[in-house]
């Protein structure tokens, strides 16, 4: 296998990769995020608009690790 | 709608399905993780999210003033619609921030959401489906505006190389289509200005509610240390000084962060919808627009909600968490 093959190989493979493992964790954290909000949810009704928006914060911070991942398999497959 | 009445929509849905993939030949779609240049004026080169984000621009601009043109008493129509996004926005900013900072809050992250929805839709609406409608340009014309003296020959050369298989849709071989419409979201520019001036806000909110003095105090924690006594008084106080460096540092992260969050959904959301309409031409990407429609919606509500909350963080100073709850 030549330098070029060995590159283009490694690029799609690190791609898939960093995408892959880089979304195991947000997912779990979007779940137990989402699981917290239904649970107070079902408990208090009366403070569901307060819980909802505290839910998208929490969600929005996990899934930026997501994104990072995402962005970096794109750099990998896009730019270099 | 019971199983029997619905199979007929299935079927037909599946055949659909089937003899567009088998059938339509979609050409490869033209992915570009930058935004690609249109034309310049003088020194200044105009790229297509750019120029998106100039009509984005006109259209909120119209769309408030029709709806704000001959203001009633009693609201209906446009203008009602308008008051209740405002004062919906306006009723949530309290909600985290308290009574005291809502009118200071509320303007920018508020005027960022409405701009970065019309962006978004914009992207799903026009940018994705009007993504084959632009002009023929050769590489050699961009690069050679980007790159600077000897390498000019080099990356010419390089991207013509590259781009000679994604020549599709009647250009010339050799040149590559530039959209006219991109989401102006999807430029990494455009976040990174936003979450700029979202940061810089937050600081300057700092500023104003501790004094430049205590807003440093919650980044260079040195009181524990020199009142210290002791191997595990200092102990406490070294953590106490990494922690406010880590603060520091997580000042700038966040710039980063919001602008990839937002960059990073709505650019990831476009390359689904053309890959997937690659791979299966017909049908398939009707439920998908609909989800990147409230991708958009819910991504340009995260970036207001968290300024206002990083605001709301920033005002409050070092040590005087409990008071705040």
């Amino acid at each position: 296998m030549d330098l070029a093959a060995a590159t283009f190989l490694g690029k799609l493979i690190g791609a898939g990769l960093a995408m892959g493992l880089g979304a195991i964790g947000p997912g779990i954290g979007i779940g137990i995020a989402a699981m917290g909000a239904l649970q107070s949810m079902a408990r208090n009704p009366d403070m569901e608009g307060t819980i909802v928006t505290y839910m998208f914060i929490g969600i929005a911070f996990s899934e930026a690790l997501a994104i990072f991942g995402l962005v970096v398999s794109l750099i990998l497959l896009f730019v270099v | 709608m019971n199983l029997k009445s619905s199979l007929p929509y299935i079927i037909g849905g599946l055949i659909v399905a089937v003899v567009g993939a088998l059938f339509i030949k979609m050409p490869a779609p033209l992915i570009s993780i930058k935004a690609e240049p249109l034309f310049s004026i003088g020194p200044l080169t105009v790229t297509n999210s750019l120029f998106s984000s100039w009509i984005v621009t006109v259209v909120i601009f119209l769309f408030f003033f029709m709806a704000t043109r001959k203001l009633e008493y009693m609201p209906g129509g446009l203008q009602n619609f308008v008051e209740m996004l405002v004062e919906g926005l306006y009723n949530l900013t309290e909600g985290v921030s308290g009574s005291q900072w809502v009118s200071k809050f509320f303007l920018v992250p508020a005027t960022i959401f409405i701009f970065v929805v019309v962006s978004n839709l914009f992207g799903v609406f026009i940018g994705v489906p009007l993504s084959a409608v632009g002009v023929c340009e050769s590489p050699h014309h961009g690069e050679a505006a980007a790159a600077e003296g000897g390498h000019e020959a080099d990356t010419g050369h390089e991207t013509e190389a590259a781009t000679t298989e994604r020549a599709p849709l009647g250009c010339e071989p050799g040149q590559v289509l530039v959209p006219f419409f991109r989401a102006p979201s999807a430029d990494l520019n455009f976040t990174f200005a936003l979450a700029f001036i979202t940061q810089a806000m937050a600081w300057t909110f700092g500023i104003m509610a501790l004094g430049l003095g205590g807003f440093m105090g919650k980044f260079f924690i040195f009181d524990k240390l020199r009142s210290a006594k002791g191997g595990g008084d200092i102990a406490m106080g070294l953590i106490d000084v990494f922690v406010g460096l880590l603060e520091l540092l997580s000042e700038f992260v966040k710039i980063v962060a919001f602008s990839f969050r937002l960059f990073g959904n709505i650019f990831a959301g476009e390359v689904m919808l053309l890959v997937i309409t690659f791979l299966v031409p017909l049908l398939i990407v009707t439920p998908l627009i609909g989800f990147e429609v409230f991708v958009g919606i819910i991504q340009a509500f995260v970036f207001y909600i968290l300024s206002v909350a990083f605001y709301k963080v920033a005002i409050t100073g070092h040590g005087d968490h409990d008071e705040a709850h």
